[in-house]
């Protein structure tokens, strides 16, 4: 049978303390059990634990008896306040109050990171299909979101402080070659719809809808609501969107009947400034979602990735913080254009080199197009319809097409 | 079965008012419960008072700690009182196998131990066919499942030594030990002067700081586990130790100084017979929240 409880001590090559205190001798004999034990629990005499203590500090054995005394107590006996005495025991006063402002701090900011983080797993609003392209087409005019917007829509511009000012382009700094790629198609214009769902459908799950909603109403008098009713039963308003983009134009009327009725000025002036046309929509819906939250709602808008290309012809993504970092610095080649759905985002440049990032923009993977005799050194367009539906065209014309989100081309 | 006792040896007012202490106890010790009379719980404090307080000024805080319940009850088991070991084995029984399987860290040593122990405590016939208690060596100076914590403990060291020196050369062989070198008793001679000057320094300390060295230094035990000891928070022995050793390097280096050596030397002896390797070792092995400074910087 192995004594398992008691480890003789390996001790290190001597040294002249170890040696000193290995030298001493217990004076006395050993204390009993009791004493052992009261010692334990502080129930000693002050004069009785003088001299245990006097024992103790020579006797290895009495003080292997008081340590598996010791561990030998319940952990419930072990963990009791009164066993472990504060450090300090009068502490200072302010330091609770620190300490709660610490806490919230700490809650803050993982309430802040966890929703840039959700919102960076989700399309961003308010960019649609934004395409930073060389020769950017024909501007989108506040008339062509309207007439696709359901009443819904309308409802919601007419409650949003901020109305569409200005064709959805996106003033992005980058070389001013940037824009707002909406053009009138039902796909585009549902892609805008896309956009507003996003941030409403976000805000869907953390604000009850209004009681009073008229909206509401409405919504569920729209002539094609079915197929997507269904989908609202069926998935949660996230997966939805990743599985059914097509659907959200539904979707977007919904959440945007639910949360324009909230929108305040205040919250409308936390959107960026930058978005614009349907994206100022967007940004009025989605500040409003979050209930009159400005933390929430400013952290929304700054989660939103934004993407440019610089003079150098480096992409570039910002997440609203004021800095725009660099994505795949290793690359020397010169990017043309960026093209963005939801978390799908696409980087074409010189050498017809073509790069995809399904998760917004964390991870790349380069995408090679099957040779088709051109002689065009760059790309120059790029344009998804949906996530898996989408085209790329080079600088003389020749076009590659996708329907399975970019595996293959033809 | 319980030693006739004197009343505590102080008469007079003294006595009159031990006697005063123990007589309020008793309503607190339930003896009537289990047949133990005043008088009867008057003789069994007497004798721990007698054993315990030495001087008459500390009889009254002695006789306020005890704990008298739990003194009554293993009196009483003592006695062979059923409904006192119906109560006993209700409470302590769980206890006493949990604190034995913990201590041994292994179940059949811990439930061996805890048998033996509880064999004991039934009680078990002498040479003379007297049935001697377990029991009755309780005094109610802690509590009295902390007392048989105690007693298992000491109970498995003993068997622990006892084991020891029944293992076989075999045995060491197979633990690396048969043929290890034994360590030179003493070898002061490269560091006499520095041996002297610990012991000097260790001689002016404080039982609970040399306690707190052996501690540390010695068993190698964690802060915390010194902290349970000691009852206070492991951070507050990080800091004592830390000042310790600091404390311990000024002197030591003041007392080779006065020997004779210069600074120099001062502090190539302290490096040569530095105990940092300790502490590495220490902070690796036993994972210490905060590292104490070494013996020797």
């Amino acid at each position: 049978m192995r004594e398992e409880g008691i480890k003789p001590v390996k001790q290190p090559p001597s040294n002249p303390l170890r040696d000193e205190l290995a030298r001493s001798r217990p004076v006395g004999p050993h204390p009993d059990e009791g004493s052992l034990a009261a010692f334990a629990e502080g129930a000693l005499l002050a004069r009785e634990r003088g001299a245990v203590m006097e024992h103790l500090a020579a006797c290895a054995e009495c003080r292997e008896v008081l340590s598996l005394a010791a561990d030998a107590r319940p952990e419930t006996a072990a963990l009791e306040g009164p066993r472990v005495l504060p450090v300090r025991p009068p502490l200072r006063g302010w330091l609770p109050w620190v300490a709660v402002a610490a806490g919230v701090v700490v809650v803050s900011s993982a309430v802040v990171l966890h929703q840039r983080e959700a919102e960076l797993r989700t399309p961003p609003p308010g960019e649609p299909a934004l395409i930073a392209q060389a020769s950017p087409p024909p501007p989108v005019t506040a008339a062509q979101p309207a007439q696709v917007a359901t009443p819904q829509i309308q409802a919601m511009r007419k409650r949003a402080p901020q109305p569409i000012a200005s064709p959805g382009a996106v003033s992005a700094p980058a070389t001013g070659t940037i824009t707002g790629a909406i053009d009138g198609s039902p796909a585009q214009q549902s892609e805008d719809a896309v956009t507003v769902s996003a941030g409403a459908l976000e805000t869907g799950k953390k604000a009850a809808p209004p009681a009073d909603a008229p909206a509401n109403e409405s919504f569920a008098s729209l002539p094609a609501p079915q197929p997507v009713g269904q989908a609202h039963g069926a998935m949660g308003p996230a997966a939805r969107l990743r599985a059914e983009p097509q659907l959200d134009s539904l979707n977007a009327a919904t959440a945007a009947a639910k949360a324009a009725p909230a929108a305040t000025p205040t919250m409308a002036a936390a959107a960026p400034a930058t978005i614009t046309g349907a994206s100022a929509t967007t940004a009025s819906a989605q500040a409003s979602g979050f209930g009159g939250s400005g933390l929430a709602g400013l952290s929304k808008s700054l989660a939103r990735p934004r993407w440019r290309i610089n003079d150098s012809g480096q992409a570039e993504r910002s997440l609203g913080n004021g800095e725009w970092q660099a994505v795949l610095p290793d690359v020397r080649t010169k990017m043309r254009v960026v093209s963005v759905f939801g978390d799908q985002v696409w980087l074409g440049g010189e050498g017809l080199r073509l790069y995809h990032s399904a998760d917004g923009g964390a991870t790349w993977v380069p995408v090679d197009l099957p040779s088709k005799g051109g002689s065009a050194p760059a790309i120059a367009h790029v344009h998804f319809d949906t996530a898996q539906t989408g085209s790329v065209q080079a600088g003389d014309g020749v076009q590659w097409s996708t329907t399975d989100g970019g595996r293959t081309w033809k | 079965m319980s030693p006739e006792v004197a009343p505590p040896a102080e008469p007079g007012v003294a006595e009159d008012s031990v006697r005063a202490a123990i007589s309020k106890r008793y309503a607190d010790s339930g003896g009537e419960r289990y047949g133990i009379s005043a008088e009867r719980f008057h003789q069994i404090v007497a004798e721990a008072v007698l054993r315990y307080a030495g001087e008459s000024s500390e009889r009254g805080e002695l006789i306020a700690g005890l704990h008298v319940a739990d003194l009554v009850l293993a009196r009483a088991c003592a006695d062979g009182n059923e409904a006192a070991w119906e109560a006993f084995l209700t409470r302590f029984r769980v206890p006493l196998y949990d604190a034995a399987y913990r201590i041994a860290k292994n179940d059949a040593t811990g439930r061996e131990l805890a048998d033996e122990l509880y064999a004991e405590l039934y009680g078990v016939s002498n040479r003379d066919g007297e049935r001697r208690c377990k029991l009755d060596h309780y005094m109610g100076r802690g509590s009295l499942e902390g007392w048989l914590r105690a007693v298992l403990s000491r109970r498995y060291i003993d068997r622990y030594r006892a084991r020891s020196r029944e293992v076989s050369l075999d045995e060491q062989l197979e633990a690396g030990v048969g043929f290890a070198a034994q360590p030179a008793e003493d070898n002061p001679q490269p560091h006499s002067a520095m041996g002297a000057a610990v012991a000097q320094s260790l001689a002016e300390l404080d039982a609970e700081e040399r306690f707190l060295l052996a501690s540390w230094y010695l068993d190698r035990r964690t802060l915390a586990d010194i902290g349970r000891q000691l009852r206070v928070h492991e951070s507050t022995i990080s800091r004592r130790l830390d000042r310790l050793a600091r404390t311990l390097r000024k002197r030591v280096r003041k007392r080779l100084q006065a020997a004779g050596l210069s600074s120099r030397e001062c502090d190539e002896r302290m490096q040569e017979l530095d105990v940092r390797d300790l502490n590495i070792d220490v902070a690796a092995t036993l994972k210490q929240e905060s590292p104490v400074e070494s013996f020797h910087r």
